[in-house]
């Protein structure tokens, strides 16, 4: 089992330069604006860039990694162990160092973070919620990744399709359901993220993106476990 | 002792029928040679030998345990792969480095030191590797793993000749020096057949035969002379194939003792075929 | 086909060629095309041949069969076949801890063997050859005094 910890590291390091990359040109950004206004103001948080960031990281690493651990006669059990270990490690630095960054900029006058701005101040539960929320984005990533190697060419176009078809689609059934469906999924949302009471709670936020990252995984069960191995 | 058995194995990729019923038990520390026309199925033995796919029937075991999802047993072979598995950002020095990770008896002086001797040059990304050079880092990376199992799938693809001799150099003093089980797959065989102690031979996803090399090399002679006399000798007997030219002909024959008395008396000359010459007249349908 | 082959150790040239008749047991047919005796039994010809020209001399090392096998690129287990062979025949024997090395008298008994073959491996052969092309025993004659070293005293 000491093979699931070597490979953790191995996908960390895997994710480092894109980090790396990502915080110089955060920083370079932030400068320039500092320089700029004397004050980092606004909508264009850190936080929303770490979550795209790590959510591309997943949609990028599956392939090279997995054919890598084949190479070395991983099993798919320690790869997906070691994966998922990753990026909750992953999660939990950026998460980290994306308060951090916030507490500094904190400093500058008229600066609120994606999390201020939905939930207002509340320093534990932001830490929870960035990391869950990166956890969750990674996995996706990594999941869609996945269903495309899986997937026959035909499979792949019906994949590619299902963001476009979804509006249309939810649409035609609200129409059909006379806007209950809508009202429904709009009031189980709010409930999911903690807009149901009369302020925003970041905890249940927390919770769905956990559940959300383990239904995931689940997915990434089956879908690894017979996955061939295409060069 | 690495026992390596494959039971009633067959696979199906599709409409394919790569393996059929295999049948086969490794066992001990020896040089195999695992030789097949393309498309014979020896990537897909060696693929489900390390769990890359899954059987469609049958069972694999090392050492009396499954393969599948086994990184104990796992962890005991290096797996030479034809194809590029490896990262094509990663470099040379950087495999090397994670390669110790998943392999403990990795020696990272010795890979050091094949890769100076190949000239390879380890700050180099494998996707700056030539083929030749893209083997050579595999092969130096399985020699170095450290591992009792090794199995090498066109080791010599793209190498040139010097190179290629020292690879075989190589893997015969690793052996030596470390006993191990080393299964080569490939379909050049002329170069390969010295040091191989035992061969098996796949045809169409069958196991033709497995035996000691010296004894198939033994069980078959080529009879050539005059073709109608030829015709008389073979009468009766186990042959393989025949090369004609006017009214020369040549046939090999396999099994059984030379019939020198009629030899002699048919005027016909008896010879030994390489295991190249033999492999092809074995495997033409 | 003829290999050529160096042993770094002992310094010895070992050569042998894939046109020899097949010895042993009273074959007496030449090999042709692809042919080739066994390569164990290449090898422990080989071995006598540097022995019957004083490259190896008695109670001097042979090579292992360690770097036989790297040097010529053959398996161990062949090579170990070839060396107990001679072994057997009492060309060789084992110092332990040592290794191979020439025995007394190997010289003579493998000339002794040799010669035993000398008749079916070459002379046979020869007549056979002789024979395909008409040449008369008067010539062959003429021939091998032809070839034969000038007697000088």
């Amino acid at each position: 089992m000491a093979r699931i910890w070597s490979f953790t590291k191995y996908q960390l390091r895997d994710y480092r330069t894109a980090v790396l990359v990502f915080y110089l040109v955060l920083a370079a950004i932030v400068a320039l604006l500092v320089g700029i206004n004397g004050r980092v103001e606004g909508q264009a948080s850190l936080s929303g860039g770490s979550i795209i960031l790590v959510f591309v990281i997943g949609l990028n690493c599956f392939k090279s990694s997995f054919l890598f651990a084949q190479a070395n006669n991983i099993s798919r059990r320690v790869f997906y162990l070691a994966t998922l270990l990753s990026l909750v490690g992953l999660g939990i630095i950026m998460g980290a160092v994306d308060m951090i960054i916030d507490a500094a900029l904190d400093r500058l006058p008229i600066y609120l973070g994606l999390f201020e701005q939905v939930y207002g101040k509340a320093p534990l539960a932001k830490g929870l919620w960035t990391t869950a929320f990166l956890v969750f984005a990674g996995s996706l990533g990594w999941m869609i990744t996945m269903i495309y190697y899986r997937s026959s060419s035909l499979w792949k176009v019906v994949v590619s399709l299902t963001p476009v078809l979804v509006i249309p689609v939810l649409s035609l059934l609200n129409r059909l359901t006379s806007g209950k469906l809508m009202f429904s999924l709009f009031a189980f949302l709010k409930w999911a993220f903690g807009f149901a009471g009369e302020t925003p709670n970041p905890y249940p936020a927390v919770v769905t993106f956990l559940v959300g990252s383990a239904l995931i995984w689940a997915v990434n069960a089956v879908l690894l476990y017979r996955a061939p191995v295409k060069a | 002792m690495s026992r390596i058995e494959l039971r009633g194995l067959s696979k199906r990729y599709g409409h394919n029928l790569a393996l059929s019923e295999v049948d086969l038990a490794l066992e001990g520390q020896k040089i195999y040679g695992l030789l097949g026309r393309n498309g014979a199925g020896k990537t897909t033995l060696l693929n489900l030998l390390t769990a890359k796919t899954h059987p469609t029937l049958g069972t694999i075991t090392i050492d009396g345990e499954p393969v599948w999802e086994n990184d104990a047993v796992l962890g005991r072979v290096f797996y030479m792969t034809e194809a590029n598995l490896y990262p094509p950002s990663l470099r040379v020095r950087e495999a090397f480095y994670w390669t110790v990770q998943f392999y403990s008896k990795f020696q990272m002086p010795y890979a050091e030191d094949l890769a100076r001797r190949f000239e390879l040059d380890i700050r180099k990304r494998v996707k700056e590797l030539s083929t030749g050079y893209a083997s050579i880092f595999k092969a130096i990376l399985a020699l170095a793993s450290g591992a009792p199992i090794l199995l090498f799938d066109e080791p010599v693809l793209g190498l040139d000749a010097n190179h290629r001799e020292m690879l075989y150099k190589e893997i015969l003093a690793n052996y030596i020096e470390e006993p191990k089980t080393v299964l080569i797959s490939t379909h050049l065989i002329d170069e390969i057949a010295d040091i191989l102690e035992e061969v098996i031979i796949l045809n169409r996803g069958r196991v033709m035969l497995h035996q000691p090399v010296e004894e198939l090399l033994e069980s078959a002679y080529a009879v050539s002379g005059e073709a109608s006399k030829v015709d008389q000798y073979i009468q009766g007997k186990n042959y393989l194939s025949e090369e004609r030219l006017q009214n020369f002909k040549s046939v090999i024959v396999l099994g059984g003792a030379v019939d020198r008395a009629l030899a002699k008396s048919l005027d016909l000359e008896i010879g030994r075929p390489e295991l190249q010459k033999l492999f092809i007249a074995l495997t033409s349908s | 086909m003829i290999r050529e082959l160096t042993g770094d150790p002992v310094g010895c040239i070992v050569n042998y060629t894939s046109n020899e008749p097949i010895g042993g047991e009273g074959e007496d047919m030449r090999l042709d095309f692809d042919s080739e005796q066994p390569i164990y039994m290449q090898l422990a010809e080989a071995i006598e041949d540097d022995i019957l020209k004083g490259i190896l001399a008695e109670e001097t090392q042979v090579p292992s069969t360690t770097e036989l096998s790297v040097v010529l690129k053959i398996n161990p287990a062949t090579a170990r076949k070839g060396v107990n062979i001679l072994v057997d025949e009492g060309i060789l024997y084992k110092k332990r801890g040592l290794g191979m090395f020439v025995a007394r008298g190997a010289q003579q008994r493998i000339k002794k063997k040799r010669r035993a073959q000398f008749y079916q491996s070459y002379v046979v052969p020869l007549l056979a050859e002789a024979q395909k092309l008409n040449v008369s025993t008067g010539e062959l004659i003429e021939m091998i005094e032809r070839g034969l070293p000038d007697e000088q005293d």
